[in-house]
C-alpha cells in the first residue's frame, strides 16, 4: 500500500484536481474517489452510468478491477474519468 | 452541467459548493488548469517531462514558453508541488489555505449570505420569448 497522487480530469467538470488514492485501489475505487470531488458538486450525477478510467487521450478504459499499482499510471499523471454504460 | 451550485444551495447543501482538494496549477501561469466544462467538456493537461520532473501546463502555449528558457522556470514549485513535497503542513486543504494566509470565513462564503438563493427559489430564471 502506498499513497499515490493523481490528476483527476473528470468529464464535464471545468478544472483538473489533485486526487489522493492508493496503489491497492481498483479503477472503480479510484473512480469513486474522483467522483467525490466532482459529481454532485459541479457535475450532474448519472446514476444509470458507471464511471470508467482511462489515460488522457486514450479511447480504451482500464479494466474496472485493475489495481492502480499494476496499471502503469505514473504519480501525478492526468487520468480521465468518463461516464459509460458499463 | 456546470453551475450546479444553485441546485446545491437550494437544497441546503452549501458544503457541496466548495472543494475538498486542490486544483492542479499550471507550472507557467500559476493558475488552475481549467477549460470548457459541460457538454462541450474540453479540459486537458499539457504535460512536459524535463530533466526527470513532469511539469503540467494549461495550454500548449504555456508549455512552449517554458521550453524557450527552461533554466528560468524549472526550479519553481507551484502550490501543488509544495503541497506534495510536504512543505505545507498540515497536509490537507486547510493547511494549504492557511499557507496562502486564507483563514476560514475569508473564502467560500457569499458576501450577502446567499440572499439571492431565496430570490431565485421564488422567481427562477425564465427565458423571455423572442
Amino acid at each position: 500500500m502506498a499513497l499515490y497522487p493523481l490528476i483527476s480530469n473528470f468529464q464535464h467538470d471545468f478544472v483538473l484536481q489533485l486526487l489522493a488514492v492508493d496503489t491497492e485501489n481498483t479503477m472503480d475505487e479510484v473512480a469513486a474517489a474522483a467522483a467525490h470531488h466532482s459529481v454532485g458538486r459541479r457535475v450532474a450525477p448519472q446514476p444509470d452510468k458507471v464511471i470508467r478510467v482511462r489515460r488522457q487521450g486514450d479511447t480504451e478504459f482500464f479494466p474496472r478491477d485493475k489495481k492502480l499499482g499494476e496499471s502503469g499510471i505514473k504519480p501525478m499523471e492526468c487520468v480521465e474519468f468518463i461516464f459509460a454504460d458499463h | 452541467m456546470l453551475g450546479r451550485d444553485h441546485y446545491n444551495l437550494l437544497a441546503g447543501r452549501p458544503e457541496l459548493t466548495v472543494p475538498e482538494t486542490l486544483p492542479i496549477v499550471c507550472n507557467m501561469s500559476q493558475i488552475p488548469i481549467c477549460a470548457i466544462p459541460g457538454d462541450r467538456w474540453k479540459v486537458q493537461d499539457h504535460p512536459l517531462d524535463h530533466e526527470g520532473r513532469t511539469y503540467h501546463f494549461n495550454s500548449a502555449i504555456d508549455r512552449w514558453v517554458f521550453q524557450q528558457n527552461p533554466a528560468r522556470y524549472r526550479d519553481h514549485m507551484t502550490l501543488v508541488d509544495r503541497f506534495l513535497a510536504g512543505h505545507i503542513q498540515p497536509m490537507n486543504l486547510m493547511g494549504a489555505l492557511q499557507y496562502m494566509n486564507l483563514a476560514p470565513g475569508e473564502i467560500g462564503d457569499d458576501a450577502h449570505q446567499y440572499a439571492w438563493v431565496e430570490r431565485y427559489r421564488n422567481h427562477p430564471y425564465q427565458r423571455k420569448a423572442a
